[in-house]
């Protein structure tokens, strides 16, 4: 049977599953101005951020400011409010925007409005309007080859490796064969396992993209003085019987499936065609998903060991554990459980068709327990030279 | 229900999916391998490592059938498997300096 799921189609063919407008902090002077006008407005998403200020330069390094216009760009929103203190850096956002696009993007600057009050209301009136267009959009069917999943994993123990990860791959293999694309991300905790990965490679060029770096994240910390295998696993991991990064990445990796690895993108690109995707990320998970965001994830399968209760605020993230402790204590951050597979009881084979179920009812609107709770955050580092 | 679980026929640990006791006998199998009896020497936390033979100081751990580190003691048949016996190959000077890829 065909799977499908209902969501709205966007300007250049794109799904959302979610049909948001955002608005986005384009420095963080910003954030209080963002805050005021999404306390003020019903079911706007409001995007604050760190740093941001020396990011907007047309020579420098563009990672920050790709980054922010990959987050707008993700299918799930609709149209864009941009808050900034002057008017240059905002309007190259918004361009960048709507140019990938094709997506309403509009701009405040707090310096052409006079002030922060000022700014505050035309910010709420513009958000008004964008609403009341988005609340027009229809829900309609489409098939898995719409779905960009981020795979991901945080707070992990002995358990995700065994069940929470290995029915992650499941279901990114039914993805991929479905015609959609699917992303792994957190480059250090590849390192170990890259070898498995590598072999599944579609050639030497992207072989070598992927040795290239894990080996660049183990040279540059080495070269820091930084012993990685001291930090990752981290204390959490210990405690859930997690020993080296080896053993961590080599659990790691199966979530991303069995599918040949199509390319190795940079952090918050979209990968170009379907299939399997590498995503050169760190490996916390807030940062790692606003990577996964920002190359266009409508939804992130999230495997959890001891717990972690972070989501991407832009593209709904499924936890997944297989710890039966982690099941009761941790229950309500908890969206789908695979204890049944870590005790032996299920297969999964006999668990996938569920979950399958499962990520379609949220890709259909269902709301995950980051979603309700609001346990979401976006984290973009400025790039190294910020002056 | 089984008490521990085995990845790859190569692996020289399995893992805990439940408390084990001290001087537990426990079952575990996978394909080729059937009911193969282990007696736990310690008290096994969930998730955590046992060893499965005896294994020499500054020999590699083998779970999901790949080496996960090398021992930094000698780990008798029966023992936890953790952080004070064993420890990460990659990520240190010597990664590069045995030309580790």
């Amino acid at each position: 049977m065909m799977q499908e799921f209902s969501g709205y189609l966007r300007e250049n063919g794109e799904v959302g599953v979610r049909n948001h407008v955002a608005v986005l902090s384009a420095m963080d002077n910003c954030n209080g101005i963002v805050k005021k006008i999404s306390s003020q407005v019903r079911y706007v998403l409001p995007i604050t951020v760190w740093y941001g200020r020396t990011q907007y330069s047309d020579n420098g390094d563009l990672t920050y400011f790709n980054s922010l216009v990959g987050l707008m760009s993700n299918p799930n929103i609709h149209s864009v409010l941009v808050v900034s203190l002057e008017s240059v850096s905002a309007k190259k956002l918004c361009t960048a925007i709507s140019k990938k696009t094709g997506k309403r993007a509009k701009y405040i600057a707090v310096q052409e409005e006079g002030n922060s009050i000022s700014a505050v209301a035309k910010g709420i009136e513009i958000c008004t309007n964008l609403l009341s267009i988005a609340s027009e959009v229809k829900l309609e069917k489409f098939d898995l080859s719409y779905l960009t999943i981020g795979v991901e994993c945080g707070g992990s123990d002995t358990s995700s490796g065994l069940s929470a990860n290995p029915a992650l791959g499941r279901i990114a293999d039914i993805v991929i064969n479905a015609g959609g694309k699917v992303i792994l991300s957190e480059t250090s905790e590849i390192l170990g396992a890259e070898h498995i990965l590598a072999k599944r490679a579609i050639n030497d060029r992207v072989k070598e993209k992927l040795l290239t770096i894990v080996r660049n994240i183990e040279m540059e910390t080495v070269k820091n003085g930084i012993n990685i295998s001291e930090i990752n696993p981290s204390p959490d991991n210990k405690a859930g019987g997690l020993t080296t990064l080896e053993e961590k990445s080599l659990g790691a990796i199966i979530k991303g499936g069995s599918s040949p690895l199509q390319d190795v993108i940079e952090f918050g690109e979209t990968p170009k065609e379907p299939g399997f995707f590498v995503m050169d990320t760190p490996s916390p998970a807030s940062e790692s998903m606003t990577g996964l965001s920002a190359g266009g994830a409508q939804i992130i399968l999230f495997a959890t060991g001891k717990g972690n209760i972070i989501g991407s605020p832009i593209s709904p993230t499924i936890k997944v554990t297989g710890n039966p402790n982690t099941v009761e204590y941790f229950g309500p951050n908890i969206d789908f459980d695979v204890s049944s597979v870590f005790l032996g009881l299920q297969t999964l084979d006999d668990i996938k068709v569920d979950l399958l179920d499962f990520l379609i009812k949220i890709a259909s609107g269902k709301k995950t327990r980051s979603e309700i709770l609001g346990d979401e955050e976006i984290v973009l580092k400025p790039v190294p030279l910020a002056i | 229900m089984r008490k521990a679980i085995c990845l790859d026929e190569k692996d020289n640990v399995v893992t805990a999916v439940s408390i084990i006791k001290s001087g537990e006998q426990i079952l575990y199998s996978h394909n080729q391998l059937n009911n193969i009896t282990l007696t736990v020497k310690d008290e096994v936390p969930l998730g955590f490592k046992i060893a499965v033979t005896d294994i020499r100081e500054n020999a590699p751990v083998i779970k999901y059938g790949e080496v996960i580190g090398k021992t930094t003691k000698e780990i008798s048949k029966g023992s936890i498997v953790h952080t004070h016996n064993l420890k990460s190959i990659r990520g240190s000077k010597n990664t590069f300096v045995e030309g580790g890829c």
